[in-house]
């Protein structure tokens, strides 16, 4: 068994880590994509998406 | 150390910047901004007076021109032996990098010379009262983490995680500063950098891009998403095991051991989303995604999305567009 005194890490030389874990948790989601359901009717979809791309984002 | 102003490492190669640097400026100057200090820049090599005057005309304090003839050739050595020295003598409160394959090489150990930690990675950060907050992702992102970092702490930002067109333009004050470095602490000789073959694509050039993934199936299905670059004007693609199966060549892959792109659209067709894709392209400015996955982390930063099956959206999407450009 190696502890941590043994690599020399405990103490004051672990306490003194400048970052320290302060949480963990699920991100929250800031963006809220526009789906199309494209399983029943993905031509549908389809052209729906691509008014998007030719009015909003302006590729098409 | 005592509190100054936040420091932010940038790195270029042969004379040229890697993209990275500008976006971890930009997490540099929003950091500096919450801490109510400064930010300052420094670039390593020789002969970089032009690159510092560059980057002298964003917005920022100063730049720091860390000049010897023995970083001439990128060494862990030279780099850590250099900028140890600059931020002994700056004492900034934080010391940012962008997180490339080369920081990952140096940081850790020039971190060490000071006895802190390298937090790596960063996608955020908050600040106040002197302290920071760095926000880091877990378990192929499906975790955040923050660590708490104390005035001295080093850090790395995530490709894509800050917007480089954030910075404003500025006249920086150019700072030269020569380290004292011993050609014996310097272990490494590097040989005369090669590429294994020459890129015929730049799709960090491309407006828009239309990416293939493991959903795809098979080589001979390659085309199904060929014929939708095709009537876009867009550059195929692809994620990292479509090019390790040899199905579309190396040099059009993207991700974080591959290219990072942001182009004006992305179409992620038939890829999930892992984290190793997503930090080589969620700096688009609009990214779809085509996935019979409606959970596939793809859609998490994706703005448009098609939940289907992509033999038969990818088609009808042909099929619209070419009715459009006609309309």
């Amino acid at each position: 068994t190696v502890t941590a005194a043994d690599l020399g890490v405990a103490g004051a030389a672990a306490d003194a880590s400048s970052a320290t874990l302060d949480k963990v948790y699920m991100p929250q989601r800031t963006k809220q994509a526009v789906i199309f359901q494209g399983g029943d009717n993905p031509a549908q979809a389809a052209a729906q998406l691509v008014e998007k791309l030719k009015f909003e984002v302006r590729v098409i | 150390m005592s509190a100054g102003n936040v420091l932010v490492v940038l790195e270029q190669q042969g004379g040229k910047w890697h993209r990275m640097s500008w976006e971890a400026l930009a997490a540099g100057a929003e950091l500096a901004s919450k801490l109510g200090v400064g930010v300052d820049a420094a670039v390593v090599g020789k002969g970089i007076a032009g690159l510092a005057a560059e980057a002298a005309q964003k917005s920022i304090g100063k730049v720091y021109a860390v000049d010897h003839d023995l970083l001439e050739n990128y060494s862990a050595d030279g780099y850590t032996a250099a900028l140890e020295q600059l931020i002994r003598q700056t004492q900034p409160a934080f010391v940012l990098f962008p997180h490339t394959y080369q920081v990952r090489d140096f940081a850790p150990k020039l971190a060490t010379r000071f006895g802190r930690v390298l937090v790596s990675d960063v996608v955020s950060a908050e600040a106040g009262n002197g302290s920071a907050t760095f926000v880091r992702q877990l378990f192929q992102g499906k975790l955040n983490a923050n660590f708490a970092a104390s005035a001295g702490t080093f850090a790395s930002i995530q490709a894509g995680a800050f917007r480089a067109e954030s910075l404003g333009a500025g006249t920086a004050e150019v700072v030269n500063f020569a380290p004292s470095i011993d050609a014996s602490a310097i272990r490494i000789k590097a040989e005369a950098p090669f590429r294994e073959s020459s890129r015929a694509v730049d799709l960090t050039a491309a407006d828009i891009i239309v990416s293939v993934g493991r959903g795809i199936k098979e080589q001979d299905n390659i085309p199904v998403v060929e014929e939708l670059a095709e009537v876009l004007g867009a550059e195929l693609a692809a994620s990292r095991p479509i090019c390790d199966a040899g199905w579309l060549p190396m040099e059009r892959q993207v991700g974080s051991s591959g290219q990072t792109v942001s182009p004006k659209v992305y179409i992620a067709v038939g890829i999930s989303g892992a984290i190793q894709h997503l930090v080589g392209m969620k700096g688009s400015k609009a990214i779809v995604a085509i996935n019979k996955d409606e959970n596939a982390p793809i859609f998490e930063v994706a703005d448009y999305g098609i939940v289907g099956d992509l033999f038969e959206v990818v088609p009808a999407l042909v099929a619209e567009v070419k009715k459009a450009k006609v309309s």
